[in-house]
């Protein structure tokens, strides 16, 4: 992967939040790469930094979030962006789908509304009303919502889970963004809704050429759709490469586990899961965060946080005891 | 919009309701009160065929039912008794005493929605700044602080130690000949012309309006600050700013709809509780206001002339209520789908 190809670059991001007095510390130096046209995935168990680390992307972390670390869009650090370069950033380069479409929309006002809102400030110089609501209705149509004139005149609450994703999807998609920041989309949804929302994300990825991140802590969902793959720990990259390679030779103690709770239709029954839980970011441990579940851990895996090491060729680790890193 | 105006009317009808259900009430407590309402009108010295005569006219002698007809068929057409104080119709009384009342909280609560929502917005834009910190403290303190004890204050402070506000009170200075139209004496001057007069009654009515408004302003200041600091915080607020939209048009529009809806239902009452409150205000400013005339009233046990009150701040809480809630629904869909549905 040429790196100058590269549109979006995450490197050693850490963020942290104040909560109270003390200090959570959640992504511990974060790396990835998205290529122009790419579909990187980005997996891990709820709760490890998957969500802070797209806000991060954008600069729409909570007030609380302290963050470190390069953000870099198309070759620019996002953090040391001015308002309007960020807002350049939100309105042409890069849009988040978020996870929960049942409180991403404003409830107090119309979808068109909120819509023309969005799209108003996609450009530079002020656009006719009718023209914007014409390309939001095109907009809406294209994600396959049916009677998209009566949707803009509706409330966020009187549309279902499914159809306020797929007005969120279209708001996203709308302006011409290139990359496209999909945080577990479908997940608040049932299961078909959350296969049809996928399909329809892969199918405007397609059409448009965006490069996308997709979230997710569905190994299922991510061999589907991407082609690179990032496996995330308690903020941290512990594995990352071609997707069919990462999952054909896991080599991180956690994907590997990870690959085993999948419920496999043959074979011996349930999975095990991981014993143990997602450390506490107030007191991470020092070295491997990974450590105190890792069924290979040694001394020095207490003590120093493992380097990112190439395990075979396009095939990264952050682990001392993997096969290929010693 | 046709889902409004179906909620609006439902309520109109409860309003009507509740009205009818508050007239019960008065006119129960007028019968309920011992003693003999005919001898209590002509008084001690009437002889006994009159107090029957009059006890037959004024249908003492039919069922409660029917009293309460003829009773209400009387307040419709504006028969509030006669006042045992001033020896007037109540209604006359009304009539010069309620305008005073009326422009007092008119100004102590339109003109304070604005400082309210400006102070609300600053504290939770510079949220843990010196704003923030500034008007909590200073919040604290005004809520704390009854009306009648600013009202004592700021008389002090702005017209006895600077004098740049009338300290003697009252509605205008003397000299002035103000045309009655609506009775509030601001409006009138201004409808008349008479800018100068208009400049002198707003002097008098900024001291009183601000005891009386004082303590609501912050209070409902703190609940906009912390509904602005919650929603901040929400999917949907992070979803607009994500999508490019200023912060300006966000905190003006898509963060401060959400986050007043509370505050207006708040405001609502606390305008309606003025009326009844402003009665130690009116004393201090010598306001000659319904509020003060009631506290006479009561004192001198003045029945009908409470009751008579007692029905127009009833009905004022009321509109009030019907206001509010009109208010909240246009900001607040959600409102009109539970209603309607």
């Amino acid at each position: 992967m040429g790196k100058e190809e590269n549109i979006l670059e995450v490197r050693n991001l850490s963020v942290s939040f104040k909560v109270m007095d003390q200090v959570s510390h959640v992504v511990d130096g974060l790396d990835f790469f998205v290529g122009r046209g790419q579909r990187v995935g980005l997996v891990g168990e709820s709760g490890c930094g998957k969500t802070t680390t797209l806000k991060a992307i954008l600069n729409v972390l909570p007030r609380n979030a302290i963050w470190e670390g390069d953000v870099l869009f198309e070759g620019k650090n996002v953090r040391e962006m001015g308002r309007e370069e960020l807002n350049h950033l939100r309105r042409k380069g890069a849009g988040m789908i978020f996870q929960d479409p049942s409180s991403a929309l404003n409830p107090v006002f119309t979808v068109g509304d909120q819509f023309l809102t969005a799209l108003r400030y996609t450009y530079d110089t002020k656009v006719n009303k009718k023209v914007l609501w014409q390309q939001a209705l095109d907009a809406l149509s294209s994600v396959s919502l049916p009677d998209p004139e009566r949707i803009m005149e509706n409330y966020p609450f009187q549309l279902s889970g499914g159809m306020r994703q797929r007005v969120c999807i279209a708001m996203t998609i709308a302006a011409g963004r290139q990359v496209l920041l999909a945080d577990e989309p479908g997940t608040a949804l049932d299961v078909t809704i959350q296969d049809q929302i996928l399909r329809l994300i892969n199918r405007l990825v397609e059409e448009k050429g965006l490069s996308v991140v997709m979230v997710s802590h569905s190994l299922g969902v991510i061999r589907e759709s991407t082609s690179y793959v990032n496996i995330m720990y308690a903020g941290t990259i512990v594995e990352s490469g071609v997707t069919d390679q990462v999952f054909s030779h896991p080599k991180h103690p956690y994907t590997k586990a990870l690959m085993a709770c999948i419920p496999k239709l043959t074979g011996a029954g349930i999975a095990e899961g991981i014993p143990g839980r997602i450390p506490d970011y107030l007191n991470p441990p020092a070295g491997c965060r990974f450590c105190p579940r890792c069924p290979m851990a040694e001394d020095i895996c207490r003590k120093q946080k493992p380097p990112r090491t190439e395990a075979e060729p396009g095939h990264w680790v952050r682990c001392f005891c993997a096969e290929g890193v010693r | 919009m046709s889902s409004i105006i179906k909620s609006t009317v439902k309520r109109l009808l409860w309003a009507v309701v509740v009205l009818l259900g508050l007239s019960v009430m008065i006119f129960s407590l007028l019968r309920i009160i011992p003693g003999d309402p005919a001898r209590m009108a002509l008084g001690e010295t009437a002889s006994e065929e009159a107090v029957a005569l009059y006890r037959e006219e004024m249908h003492y002698n039919d069922p409660l039912p029917i009293q309460y007809g003829y009773w209400l068929k009387g307040v419709l057409q504006g028969d509030l008794g006669m006042s045992i104080n001033t020896k007037r119709p109540v209604l006359q009384d009304v009539k010069e005493f309620l305008p005073a009342t009326l422009e007092l909280v008119l100004w102590a609560s339109i003109p304070p929605i604005f400082v309210t929502l400006f102070f609300g917005i600053a504290a939770a834009m510079y949220k843990n700044r010196w704003p923030d910190y500034l008007l909590r403290f200073t919040g604290y303190i005004a809520i704390a602080t009854p009306s009648f004890v600013w009202a004592v204050f700021l008389l002090l402070i702005f017209g006895f130690w600077f004098h740049i506000l009338p300290s003697i009170g009252g509605r205008i200075s003397l000299g002035y000949q103000v045309p009655a139209v609506t009775n509030l004496v601001i409006l009138d001057a201004i409808l008349a012309g008479d800018w100068a007069a208009a400049w002198d009654a707003f002097l008098h009515i900024i001291l009183p309006a601000t005891a009386l408004s004082i303590g609501h302003v912050m209070q409902e200041a703190r609940i906009i600050r912390s509904a602005m600091v919650d929603n901040s915080g929400k999917d949907y607020i992070t979803m607009i700013t994500s999508q490019g939209v200023p912060a300006r048009v966000i905190n003006q529009k898509y963060l401060l709809r959400p986050s007043v809806i509370s505050a207006v239902s708040i405001m609502g009452l606390d305008i309606a509780g003025m009326f009844g409150n402003a009665f130690l205000v009116e004393s201090i400013f010598n306001w000659p206001g319904l509020s003060r005339y009631a506290l006479n009233a009561i004192m001198g046990k003045d029945i009908n002339a409470v009751c008579a009150v007692v029905l127009i701040y009833g009905v004022i809480f009321i509109l009030m209520n019907f206001l509010v809630d009109t208010v909240v629904l246009i900001l607040d869909p959600r409102m009109r789908q539970g209603r309607s549905s």
